[in-house]
């Protein structure tokens, strides 16, 4: 009688053993797995958001003065910066800076179009509202941006961002 | 008498079993010579960048011998910015048991077409693919050993040359892979 349960005792454990044995590399493998999807999601998110933006700022400096689009974006939370370097030779770039594989990453998306440098780099104090940033995320969550024609000295196009519209 | 009747049916059990018992020691001594219990091993090589650059090949050498610094690292990688870039640096790091970051290797040599260079300088253009090759590093020290897997870091730093040269970017990607035996 002893010697039967002992030997169910026995057949458990090896049974909970294997279940064990496949179930730790299986984790372990999906857990990696879904870290590198996740990381590709984010960066096809940026490339898509990116490209809608210059392709609105494109639009919008094309239809002429009084032209405006609003654009809303969903950010993911390892963008850490985003800003425009405008106002110098050549070609303006919309810039999003995230961490992803391993380091930072600038998305640039370039244009030829002229876009106005003004309210750039105040985008994470308007944001903030005072309250210092998380380091590790300098923004997320749906944010919108209204994309405008400015008549200056000539037309350009000024990319501001919209708050608690 | 009874004493030296339990001490036999000991002896006898264990000269059955023992066998069996050394055995089992074997066969999981084996499993982990052939690295069954390494599931890093089991995972894919991977070369992963943003969609800018598009990573075509890689290879990470790493003697085991002790005292050599002859690691290299190989990347064949392709422009996809969509505009020509001017690379202005790259360095690969590692990072150590600590999880800190350990830059090991600062200057590429690179090859595109014929004929050597340092990469620092060149200009890249849009679709053209261009050989990496981080030579003479010290990947003992930062764990790399041969036949290991592990995660390698490049950063590229780069300026499009339509844009201004102060408008400086970086492209960070990940390299997963065997780490191959010099030749």
């Amino acid at each position: 009688m002893i010697s039967r349960r002992s030997q169910s005792a026995v057949e458990f454990m090896m049974i909970v053993g294997i279940a064990f044995t496949l179930m730790i590399p299986s984790l372990f493998l999906f857990q990696q797995f879904s870290a590198q999807s996740s990381e590709r999601i984010i960066s096809g998110q940026i490339n898509s958001f990116g490209r809608e933006m210059i392709s609105a700022v494109e639009s919008m400096y094309y239809y002429g003065e009084s032209s405006k689009v609003k654009v809303a974006f969903n950010a993911p939370e390892k963008i850490q910066d985003m800003y425009i370097n405008a106002g110098g030779e050549g070609l303006n770039e919309f810039v999003i800076t995230a961490r992803l594989y391993g380091g930072e990453t600038d998305f640039v998306f370039f244009t030829d179009v002229p876009i106005s440098p003004e309210g750039n780099m105040e985008w994470s104090s308007d944001l903030s509202g005072g309250i210092e940033p998380r380091e590790d995320a300098f923004m997320s969550g749906r944010m919108q941006f209204s994309i405008e024609t400015v008549e200056k000295d000539s037309l350009k196009v000024r990319i501001k961002r919209l708050r608690g519209e | 008498m009874l004493k030296q009747k339990r001490a036999q049916s000991a002896v006898e059990f264990l000269v059955t079993y023992g066998w069996a018992f050394i055995m089992v020691l074997g066969f999981i001594g084996a499993l982990f010579y052939l690295d069954v219990f390494n599931f890093t091993a089991m995972l894919p090589d991977e070369c992963e960048f943003s969609s800018e650059i598009d990573c075509l090949e890689k290879i990470v050498v790493s003697s085991s011998d002790v005292g050599r610094h002859d690691g290299s690292i190989y990347l064949m990688l392709a422009n996809n910015l969509g505009t020509s870039i001017k690379i202005d640096g790259c360095y690969v790091r590692v990072p150590d048991l600590e999880g800190d970051d350990a830059v090991f290797c600062e200057d590429a040599q690179g090859s595109c077409g014929s004929g050597d260079f340092n990469i620092s300088g060149e200009t890249w253009d849009q679709g053209e693919r261009m050989f990496f090759n981080f030579s003479q590093c010290d990947t003992q020290d930062v764990g790399l050993r041969e036949g290991l897997k592990r995660n390698v870091y490049l950063t590229i730093q780069y300026h499009a040359t339509g844009s201004s040269p102060d408008y400086l970017h970086n492209v960070t990607g990940m390299v997963f892979t065997r780490v191959e035996r010099p030749r």
